[in-house]
Order: structure tokens, then C-alpha cells, then sequence
């Protein structure tokens, strides 16, 4: 639930909670770099 | 348990201090600028909450089982900082300007434009220049070491930051 705040001297103006669906890591971050990008399918050309 | 509002991650950019030397671990060097807040070299570091810093009367003064169960939240200043924009001001060792992922419970602070999060993983830094710091060299060394152990970038300016932190958000 996103609050917005309404009172107090020193005004933080909104909250939220964002969650990734995976945690980023400093493994996770590498394993990603080092993937293989996923091939291209072949562009089709009219016949 | 917290309901997300929404998916992914958000980037922040933020100054950390590097404790030279070998009298301190490499895994206790990486700190937050102004006090001694360690920060994780192999996963997320997590906000908690300090009795210190609980501005709000209505807080249990320490909780024992989940101290970061609420951090951040609006009626206090714990949290991990970090600000919308990359920081433009040249922080000579033993300070580093970089950047982070954050994630979980996020309190904005728009017109300061800062934000402090629960939990964030540093994902690159701007290249440190050497200055009058202690140990100079000595930080250097360390410096490179955290940001290969964090597999964290190392850019060279505040628009290289930028460029590289903004993809990689998107790929969570």
C-alpha cells in the first residue's frame, strides 16, 4: 500500500514497497553478464 | 510480510567511505560516509533501525527478533540513503561516488531528492581520484577489491554512472 505521509516536520512524501522478483546479488549480477544473450530468431524475408 | 506496490528495483547514487588497510577485514571495509555502518560485499545490505534513531515516541524501544522489520518508515531517519541523481562532486579516497539498486520498503523524500530503502546492492562506482585523505594508496587497493568482489563497475564519470546504473535497473 503506497501512504502518503501527513504530518511532521521533517516530510518524507511517499512509501512504497518494490520488490524484484529475483534479488539482485553480486553472483546473481555476474551469472547474468556471463548468460549467453538469447539468439536473434532469423528476420523472415518475402517470399 | 510485505505486499509489493510494484516489481523491479530502483537506482539510487550515493558516497561511501573505504577503510583502508589490513587491519580491517575487507568484508567490514566498504562504510557509509559519515558513520561506521558496514556495508555487505556479497549480497544486499539491509536497513535497520537503531533505538538511537527512532524518532517516533510510539516505537518499542529495540526489537529483538526483526530490528529492520520497519525500516525505513516515515516516523524515523534510518533507512539506506541514496539520492535521485548521480553525484557530481569529486570525493577523493578514501570517499567513492556510486550506485546502487534498492529495493523493498522505500520512503521518498522528493523535495530533498534523496529516498532511503531497506535494502540496496552497490553496482558501480566512479573511478576514485587520490587526495588528502590517509592511506591513500593503501584505499585505492581496497577499493578495487570491494568492487570486484560486488562484481560493481568501474566508471569514469558521473554520466558513465548514470548510463550503466539506468540499464542495469532495468534488468530486474
Amino acid at each position: 500500500m503506497v501512504k502518503i505521509y501527513t504530518g511532521g516536520s521533517e516530510k518524507p512524501e511517499r512509501e512504497e514497497v518494490v520488490e524484484p522478483l529475483v534479488e539482485p546479488t553480486p553472483e546473481r549480477r555476474k551469472e547474468r553478464r556471463e548468460a549467453p544473450a538469447p539468439e536473434k530468431e532469423p528476420e523472415k524475408t518475402p517470399a | 510480510m510485505q505486499i509489493p506496490d510494484r516489481a523491479g528495483v530502483i537506482v539510487g547514487y550515493r558516497v561511501w567511505r573505504v577503510i583502508p588497510g589490513k587491519w580491517v577485514d575487507l568484508s567490514q571495509s566498504l562504510s557509509a560516509q559519515r558513520w561506521f555502518q558496514t556495508w555487505s560485499l556479497m549480497e544486499a545490505t539491509v536497513a535497520h533501525c537503531p533505538p538511537h534513531l527512532q524518532g517516533d515516541p510510539s516505537k518499542p524501544l529495540l526489537r529483538r527478533n526483526h530490528p529492520h522489520e520497519a525500516a525505513p518508515s516515515f516516523g524515523c531517519t534510518c533507512g539506506l540513503y541514496a539520492r535521485y541523481e548521480p553525484i557530481q562532486e569529486v570525493h577523493p579516497l578514501p570517499y567513492v561516488v556510486g550506485s546502487v539498486l534498492a529495493w523493498g520498503r522505500v520512503v521518498h523524500h522528493m523535495d530533498h531528492s534523496f529516498f532511503r530503502a531497506e535494502k540496496a546492492l552497490p553496482v558501480a562506482f566512479v573511478r576514485p581520484h587520490r587526495g588528502g585523505g590517509v592511506f591513500p594508496h593503501l584505499a585505492e587497493d581496497k577499493f578495487f577489491r570491494i568492487a570486484d568482489l560486488l562484481g560493481a563497475e568501474v566508471v569514469e564519470n558521473p554520466g558513465e554512472l548514470r548510463t550503466y546504473s539506468e540499464v542495469e535497473v532495468n534488468k530486474w
